[in-house]
């Protein structure tokens, strides 16, 4: 009860005499900047993927790095048509043959076989675009239908009964997806780095905190003296003073946190009437840095209520 | 006497100053990072292209790896011109291990299945001389396989025009930029022949001219003072307001440094009253107190700009690429103008208070 009065007591005073105003001052900087960083508008909102025309690309990876991908692995191989016989990198894929040439633009027919053959254009034109190539794989030959060619170094053997070992994948996006990825990445890397500085700032911060919060304390030095006077022991002084220092930190801070708020919102008012901007939102990552800034401020507290009896 | 109570404080507070210069030095060092690091992001498509001086010309588009320009064209404009080096590339976004890279046209002599790659990507990817890399190409969905042929600067892959070109899935003759070198007065007449009014040419490091095609055979040019600027515009996203962001994000990283006057102030209570007593002037008092928060801002500063430009504890990176923190000197003398008054209006204020 005897903390309680001591609180209410020193909480009226302190804001009576505006000394909040060394702490807002003080956590200006981590929180303010913590907000403003993580409601700058997203990237991704921004209409990139309208701009490309939405259209699916292979791609080869090591990992599933899309939503459909197929297991695929390239071998050195030879394609022999009539007497000819050409060596060439070989692009084995474990997939119902008409997803990926469809993709290609080559799903001109039914395709009825198991397997098909895509071959690079110079060697489909220079061997008389033949409808039937043998591939030699690891001393393994087999008779495939061409599907036609594309522009690739690379021969594309699609098939839907495997025989080899593939580890890796051939994957299939579209552009817009990929687009959109990148630009998530991009924008997540932004705001990993942003969180690291916030986190840096708040801890160099600690100084200027523990200044503000001891200049309340000394600024209440007189109420201090008055509640000992009416009988307030030297330990329940030091709680109600820490206590204070909390409660009127943790105000300023989401007083500080709202102002970012305002502040972000106003300046996208003012700028939508100049520019085209994507709408701000305070993202969620914010709110474990917001909470790590009141627990410093909480824990640097009692350090600067240090010391409160013995100067009266 | 105001040297005199410099002194004083100095000899008798130095753990005291030694003190506020770390924590300034820290505050001074997170500020001029963020301004190195917003201000990069205006430098991304330079520092990827490796495009540093010189005049660009390039056309309208989503970014330079989609933009494109007819060699022709600007064969034809500029063949009059003498004194000129002209160099074209191609440039594209490829997919190797389903990661995101630029690949550009080399005047190297390559073969077909040749590729280029930047030392930082090879590391990325754990390729060598000799290895082989699978290009995916973002345009035609072709697959390509590749072997390392060498190595290149750049955060790019490098081919021969041709590769690109059919990677790009673009006729022959189409380029991405052109990089135009020269005296002032040749650039001058470059973007003369461009369709640039004299009045309206101003030559400075890197000049970026953007075509944009208007009607049959009419094509309008726009200036850049760089190449990310000029496709940013496209967004609506101004360089100047990134700019006054990261210089508002600099200066509100400083404003604690009030407080740190003001408590350094009252902890050098007892030595300025002590000096009082003796006779020193409160303009004095002031006076060498305003000059210790000239030597310990001026001292932190140093400090900071040396942790700035040797510790990379803060990096940005987009797709792999790390970017390169500017060294702005008008942004930096920013920072200290800002250090140095925050800092010394509290202490001013603090001893103000103090003496009092």
């Amino acid at each position: 009860m005897e903390i309680l009065v001591a609180v209410s007591t020193l909480l009226v005073s302190a804001i009576r005499r505006s000394l909040y105003t060394t702490l807002l001052i003080s956590t200006l900087a981590p929180v303010l900047l913590l907000v403003v960083l993580f409601s700058t508008p997203s990237i991704s909102s921004l209409e990139y993927t309208s701009l490309m025309q939405d259209k699916q690309v292979l791609f080869f990876s090591n990992t599933r790095s899309s939503e459909e991908c197929y297991s695929a692995g390239i071998v050195e191989g030879s394609v022999m048509v009539n007497s000819s016989v050409l060596r060439a990198p070989i692009l084995i894929v474990s997939a119902n043959p008409d997803r990926v040439l469809g993709v290609l633009g080559l799903a001109r027919g039914n395709y009825t076989a198991s397997s098909y053959v895509v071959l690079p254009r110079d060697i489909y034109s220079d061997i008389g675009k033949p409808s039937l190539v043998v591939v030699r794989l690891n001393n393994a030959t087999g008779e495939y239908s061409v599907a036609g060619s594309w522009g690739s170094n690379t021969v594309l053997l699609v098939t839907s009964s495997v025989n080899y070992h593939l580890d890796k994948y051939l994957c299939l996006a579209s552009r817009s997806r990929i687009l959109l990825d990148t630009v998530e990445s991009i924008e997540s890397n932004l705001l990993r780095t942003a969180e690291l500085w916030v986190l840096v700032l708040s801890i160099v911060y600690l100084p200027v905190i523990y200044a503000a919060q001891r200049r309340v304390v000394e600024s209440l030095r007189v109420d201090l003296r008055v509640l000992v006077n009416i009988g307030v022991s030297a330990r329940n002084l030091y709680f109600s003073t820490t206590t204070t220092l909390i409660v009127l930190y943790i105000i300023v801070v989401f007083y500080v946190c709202a102002l970012g708020v305002v502040l972000v919102y106003t300046a996208w008012s003012v700028l939508s009437y100049i520019v085209v901007l994507p709408y701000p939102a305070l993202r969620l990552s914010a709110i474990p840095l917001l909470l790590l800034e009141v627990l410093l401020g909480v824990l640097v507290a009692p350090l600067a209520s240090r010391g409160v009896s013995k100067w009266l | 006497m105001a040297l005199v109570a410099y002194k004083v404080v100095l000899t008798t507070r130095k753990h005291l100053v030694a003190y506020a210069v770390l924590t300034l030095t820290l505050v001074s060092w997170l500020s001029l990072v963020a301004l190195g690091l917003l201000n990069s992001l205006l430098w991304l498509y330079e520092g990827v292209l490796g495009v540093e001086e010189g005049l660009i010309i390039t056309s309208k588009g989503f970014s330079p790896l989609t933009a494109l320009v007819y060699r022709g064209d600007i064969e034809s404009r500029l063949s009059s011109i003498t004194d000129i080096t002209v160099e074209y590339y191609l440039v594209t976004p490829v997919l190797v291990n389903g990661g995101f890279f630029v690949l550009r046209s080399t005047s190297v002599n390559l073969n077909s299945s040749c590729v280029l790659v930047g030392a930082d990507i090879a590391r990325q990817l754990g390729v060598t001389i000799g290895d082989h890399v699978v290009v995916s190409s973002v345009f035609t969905g072709e697959v390509y396989y590749l072997e390392v042929c060498g190595y290149t600067t750049g955060y790019v892959l490098e081919a021969s025009y041709d590769l690109v070109a059919r990677i790009r899935g673009v006729t022959k003759g189409y380029y991405s930029y052109i990089v135009v070198k020269g005296s002032s007065e040749a650039q001058s007449r470059v973007l003369e022949a461009l369709g640039v009014k004299p009045g309206e040419i101003r030559l400075a490091g890197l000049i970026v001219a953007v075509l944009s095609r208007i009607g049959d055979n009419k094509t309008r040019v726009v200036l850049y003072r760089a190449l990310t600027e000029a496709y940013i515009t496209g967004f609506g996203l101004q360089r100047d307001y990134i700019l006054y962001f990261a210089v508002t994000v600099a200066v509100a990283s400083l404003i604690g440094l009030v407080i740190l006057g003001l408590d350094f102030a009252r902890r050098t209570s007892s030595s300025l009253r002590v000096l009082r007593v003796i006779g020193v002037s409160k303009r004095h008092l002031l006076l060498a107190t305003l000059l210790l928060g000239l030597t310990v801002s001026t001292i932190a500063y140093v400090f900071s700009l040396a942790l700035y430009t040797r510790v990379e504890f803060f990096t940005l990176s987009v797709l792999g690429y790390v970017f390169k923190t500017g060294r702005h000197s008008e942004l930096f003398l920013l920072v200290y103008l800002g250090l140095l008054v925050l800092f010394n209006l509290g202490l001013a204020l603090g001893v103000h208070r103090e003496v009092e």
